[in-house]
């Protein structure tokens, strides 16, 4: 708060395809707020003349010219198409970063699920617990392999990553929480942190798997935002914030809000049932 | 020593345990963040976001730009419409029914304004502020709050349609409120509150373009509270409006709020300050008013209202202490 003006404007330094209708690309921004990154936390993303839309970093990392910040994109209507089309030099306006992120201990075990759009927000997590000595799992799920991002690169680097595709055209044929499933069945050592980030109908299964074993999970919802900084009211779930009180919630929370998993609020802030 | 002091107000057929309220247009969409600003924020009552007869979806973003003085918003109204939004207020009322909702409403012409009270009459709320000077809109706001005959049109309508507490918001973007007031007084208002946001813009200079998507927006916060307290104190003194005033207009602090209550408020609304200070900002700003009060000398906040409009009365009270 108080920067001033709030909103920076970046340049795309870099862009690739990452599936269908999926790409990733880097900005550099050169305010130190981004030094105090948690993974979780969201951007605004002002794609000029179209909209502003909340997207998750999937990394933050220093460089010399200052804070690279990397997005992944899936095209689900016209802002996020415009902002896939972007070549390398477009500006943006960018803000950021907002709200709650994953409050873990990176140099434990961190253990990410994310399905659909959820995947860069639970990435960012196990790449700050790689470079703090942390151990890490990332399991990853779409409907078909094209639309599994990461799969190209995110192994290189180290981070353990296993995939689900409802379709079996790559890893588990079925839903990423049949991929949990079996991997609390055979690895389960109790001390895992899991983050999870997806469709709110794949996160309540990770609700009730946590309740029926007591794991440690952190979800991260996603709602329609749009002031991003907690006075609109556009984003909240049963009297919470996403933009500014989460997005990121502990279980605990979770389980105080009747809306989860049921109604979201549409742009006039009408209920939608889910 | 403590001393207790009374904090309780009326204003426009309102009774309120202390004189801070939740301002239209902020975490009033829906009833859980209402709740939340009463039972954890320490609101005494609330206003409610701005509501139509329809739906309507708001502007694109961006709608919000933060600045070293406020914030500047372009919303656009987004609201689910009378009828959708019925059942928040229901919600707000199960939960709370002691604590005061004021609906906020918002028409585009005198017609929707009478359906709207008409509406409102049936839903459990104290009272409606009729917004007729929101910037970010066309149709209405502004349209309406800034010509004295549409403004007793309006209000006219709504008396006609709602029983109970009328309060009108109005715009300081007029050459003489008096006169604008004076209308919707004559109309049958019950209190009048001032000020609604003042239209502004913000232009990023690198990009050449205004930031806000639909290029102004209503700037509110810090930097328009002294047009805000000027407002309420020419509305305070003026011999010709007798009913009472609520101040809202970059309210922060306890202080704030004493200022605005000299100069004549009967209570006042905060909005903007949430971003600044938190959901909590209400029973702060309560707590604050509270301890003016004790380390001044005064029993109850009513002794404060409109004490700045008399100055040789300020000044032997000054000698006082």
């Amino acid at each position: 708060m108080g920067r001033w003006p709030d909103r920076e404007v970046v340049r795309v330094v870099d862009k690739w395809e990452e599936g269908r209708d999926i790409s990733s690309m880097k900005v550099v921004s050169e305010r130190e707020a981004w030094g105090e990154f948690t993974p979780g936390q969201f951007a605004l993303l002002w794609i000029p003349k179209v909209d502003e839309i909340p997207l998750s970093p999937a990394d933050v990392k220093e460089r010399e010219q200052g804070w690279e910040i990397l997005f992944t994109v899936k095209v689900v209507g016209e802002a996020t198409k415009v902002l896939s089309d972007l070549g390398i030099g477009a500006p943006l306006g960018l803000k950021g970063p907002l709200g709650r992120g994953y409050e873990l201990d990176y140099r434990g075990k961190v253990v990410g699920v994310g399905g659909g759009s959820g995947a860069p927000s639970v990435l960012s997590a196990l790449f700050k617990a790689e470079r703090e000595g942390g151990r890490g799992v990332l399991l990853l799920g779409a409907k078909t392999v094209e639309e599994l991002p990461y799969r190209d690169w995110v192994g290189e680097l180290g981070v353990d990553v296993r995939y689900s595709t409802d379709d079996g055209t790559l890893g588990k044929k079925g839903f990423v929480t049949a991929l949990l499933e079996e991997m609390l069945e055979k690895e389960l050592e109790g001390d895992e942190q899991f983050v999870v980030c997806g469709p709110e109908v794949m996160m309540v299964a990770v609700r009730d798997m946590a309740l029926k074993r007591g794991l440690n999970v952190q979800f991260s919802l996603e709602r329609y935002i749009k002031c991003g900084i907690g006075i609109c009211d556009a984003c909240t779930i049963s009297g919470y914030r996403v933009c500014r009180d989460g997005p990121v919630f502990p279980l605990s929370t979770i389980l105080k809000m009747e809306e989860f998993g049921k109604v979201k609020r549409g742009p006039s802030g009408k209920r939608e049932l889910l | 020593m403590i001393e207790d002091v009374s904090l309780e107000v009326e204003v426009g057929g309102v009774r309120l345990s202390h004189p801070v309220l939740l301002a239209s247009g902020v975490l009033n969409e829906t009833a859980h963040s209402m709740i939340r600003v009463v039972d954890v924020g320490g609101a005494a009552g609330v206003v409610t976001k701005s509501i139509s007869l329809d739906e309507k979806m708001g502007h694109r973003n961006p709608t919000v730009v933060e600045l070293p003085t406020g914030l500047l918003n372009s919303m656009g109204v987004p609201n689910p419409g009378m009828e959708e939004y019925s059942k928040e207020v229901l919600m707000f009322k199960e939960r709370l029914p002691q604590t005061p909702i004021i609906l906020s409403l918002y028409g585009e012409s005198v017609e929707e304004f009478e359906k709207l009270a008409r509406a409102a009459k049936e839903l459990p709320v104290e009272a409606v502020e009729v917004n007729l000077s929101c910037p970010n809109r066309e149709e209405g706001g502004l349209t309406f709050g800034t010509r004295p005959e549409m403004v007793y049109n309006a209000v006219r309508a709504v008396r006609r349609g709602f029983p109970r507490g009328v309060w009108v918001k109005l715009t300081a973007q007029v050459g003489d409120v008096v006169e604008v007031a004076k209308e919707a007084q004559r109309a049958g208002a019950d209190a009048l509150v001032a000020i609604n946001t003042l239209k502004g813009m913000a232009i990023d200079p690198l990009l050449a373009m205004p930031v806000l998507a639909n290029k102004t927006g209503g700037y509110s916060g810090p930097g328009i509270k002294p047009v805000a307290l000027r407002v309420v104190w020419e509305l305070s003194s003026s011999e010709e409006i007798y009913i009472p005033v609520v101040g809202v207009g970059g309210i922060e602090t306890g202080i704030d709020a004493v200022e605005f209550m000299m100069a004549g408020a009967s209570a006042v609304e905060v909005g903007s300050a949430v971003r600044s200070r938190g959901i909590e900002v209400f029973r702060a700003i309560m707590d604050e008013i509270r301890m003016f009060l004790i380390e001044n000398g005064y029993s109850s906040v009513k002794e404060i209202i409109g004490l700045a409009l008399d100055v040789e009365k300020a000044m032997s009270r000054e000698e006082v202490i």
